[in-house]
């Protein structure tokens, strides 16, 4: 099966489309206004997805769907707005969140919003797709997506929505997610509408959208995925080596998304640490980020036991943001035979969106989509985080891409 | 004569996206987050309290591939992604709601100079605010205030019965232009 830019950006708007019905039939129903914040194509692991939902105490509600294409829709809200809703749809449900009724209003919300979702892209394919009665999901721990994503394999193996590694641990199975984050008008709050259609699905759609000359094997973006996940191991080591401080991966992805949504993966609160430019196949913009406490800490085991002033943690973190983004792109460069060189890096200690913003403004010159590549290193004492993001050029990235096709194939 | 007669109880707190803008009366606030080399346009007729804020990325639509990414979205949801576009489309969707374009101000903040890439063109931050001023000027709408430039983010909210334009930095310190 081959994919290519041109599905992925149908893809994009086609979800985007989709999530503005279900917003709309959401607001018909409760009265309750959200929008559409971003809506991102997501090449990820069923762990990384999960991760999302656990970071975020999301409450879902599943639905399958079958005909012009196949799959499962999953629509998860947070917690406490879900229990506001649900109190606008049936009155009284919020006194007991956990009851019938309350369950039985957010699958009867789940069916009209994911149905809507859904009805676009039988428009598009001018095929009819059915939805099947929706399941809810209390979100417990490591298996909230296992009917998801194992649907088809008993033993986990999950052989028909994994795009490949099908050999693989079934949480580390690659899926395509499309990923929409709705938001009311009014804040942050808000809820995800996510699809994952099958293996066959995605040939399907690519067929109807896609441009051939462009394809590439789906296998190239699972490769260039894992080769991401690996360089998140590798500055995650470093990290440890350098800090004495045991570190994990927590999330490791690959998305696209349009280009504007990109700063809206950060927030307004204040982040340090560095930016780059690196430069060959692909060229692109890194930014290792910590919160202030993270950052603080992070300096505090690079310089045990000393009263650092200001300049020496600058230099500090200065020094942490090179060594994991070169343990993050080191591995880039041997895998896709190229050579990438980074920049010097340069300090920062600012609004987060708005450190991200430059990053994105320069690549919007040429290109209206963007390959975000985000990680999370994290120790298991909440001591710090720390979150990578990588913007490589989109074409230069479909050049890399082609270098890895030989392979995939 | 009340221009606006549907004004929610509470203030209405509206949020603006990167490429967005969108137009508020009333008690309500524009907030917009997270302007680095983007440019932050807020215009207001506080005779009418009708006010727009847009947060735009570049400079102009002109030469742009516009098949692959229509400027303008949804009707609901207009983009604000270049500032031409951006200036055009907030002053028509004001005066849709009341404003009266020979009253509107316009205040810019935004299009600072964070980083220092190699590649080729930078100083965007700063062509989006020459941008900004050259769209203004050829509709004639006045800038009352800026705060543009430097090496830093900034976050805004316009009040829109006052035109205020409040600009937050990282870390709390707030200017009110």
């Amino acid at each position: 099966m081959n994919l290519d830019v041109e599905s992925l950006r149908t893809f994009s708007s086609l979800a985007h489309s989709g999530a503005e019905e279900a917003a709309d039939s959401l607001a018909t129903l409760t009265g309750f206004d959200s929008r559409v914040a971003v809506t991102k194509v997501e090449m990820s692991t069923r762990s990384d997805v999960e991760q999302e939902f656990r970071e975020r105490d999301l409450v879902s509600v599943h639905i399958g769907f079958s005909g012009g294409i196949d799959g499962r829709t999953v629509l998860a809200f947070d917690r406490d707005r879900a229990v506001s809703l649900v109190d606008a749809l049936v009155p009284g449900a919020a006194e007991d969140p956990a009851s019938d009724l309350a369950t039985s209003g957010l699958k009867e919300l789940g069916n009209i919003m994911l149905g809507g979702f859904i009805d676009g892209w039988a428009d598009f394919l001018g095929e009819r797709i059915d939805i099947t009665t929706p399941t809810y999901v209390e979100l417990d721990a490591d298996r909230s997506l296992a009917d998801v994503i194992d649907a088809d394999g008993a033993d986990g193996a999950s052989p028909d929505i994994a795009l490949g590694g099908g050999a693989r641990k079934a949480d580390q199975t690659h899926v395509l997610a499309f990923q929409n984050h709705l938001e009311t008008v009014d804040e942050e709050a808000g809820f995800y509408i996510y699809m994952l259609p099958t293996r066959d699905s995605v040939r399907r759609i690519v067929d109807a959208a896609g441009d051939g000359d462009d394809a590439l094997p789906v296998e190239t973006f699972t490769t260039f995925s894992q080769m991401i996940t690996e360089g998140s191991g590798q500055a995650s080591a470093d990290l440890t080596t350098m800090t004495g401080i045991n570190t994990d991966v927590d999330v490791s992805r690959l998305s696209f998304v349009p280009i504007e949504g990109v700063p809206m993966q950060l927030t307004d609160e204040a982040r340090q640490g560095v930016v780059l430019e690196f430069t060959g196949t692909p060229s692109g913009y890194i930014a290792i980020l910590f919160d202030p406490e993270s950052a603080e800490s992070v300096a505090d085991a690079l310089m045990p036991g000393m009263d650092a002033d200001p300049a020496m943690r600058k230099s500090a973190i200065q020094e942490i943001g090179n060594i994991v983004t070169s343990g993050f792109l080191d591995g880039w460069a041997d895998t896709l035979g190229t050579t990438i060189d980074i920049s010097p890096p340069t300090y920062v200690d600012d609004i987060g969106s708005a450190i991200v913003d430059p990053l994105v403004t320069e690549l919007a010159r040429t290109q209206e989509y963007a390959f975000l590549i985000d990680s999370a290193i994290a120790t298991p004492d909440e001591t710090f985080t720390c979150d990578i993001y990588a913007l490589p050029d989109e074409q230069e990235l479909r050049t890399a891409f082609e270098r890895l096709a030989p392979e995939a194939n | 004569m009340k221009v606006y007669t549907t004004d929610p109880p509470t203030p209405k707190r509206i949020k603006v996206g990167v490429a967005e803008y969108a137009v508020g009366e009333g008690k309500s606030t524009l907030v917009t987050s997270g302007l680095g080399s983007c440019v932050g346009i807020a215009l207001a007729d506080t005779d009418a309290g009708v006010a727009g804020l847009a947060h735009a990325m570049l400079p102009s639509s002109a030469g742009r591939d516009l098949e692959a990414a229509p400027v303008e979205a949804a009707d609901d949801r207009p983009a604000g992604k270049y500032v031409d576009t951006a200036v055009a489309g907030l002053l028509d969707a004001m005066a849709d709601r009341g404003a009266d374009p020979s009253r509107i101000e316009a205040r810019l903040a935004g299009g600072s100079a964070m980083f220092e890439f190699s590649s080729a063109g930078g100083g965007v931050g700063e062509r989006n605010v020459a941008a900004a001023k050259a769209a203004l000027e050829a509709r004639t709408v006045p800038i009352v205030a800026t705060d543009v430039g430097g090496d830093y983010g900034r976050s805004l909210t316009l009040e829109v019965g006052s035109g205020a334009l409040s600009v937050r930095r990282a870390h709390g310190d707030t200017r009110v232009i």
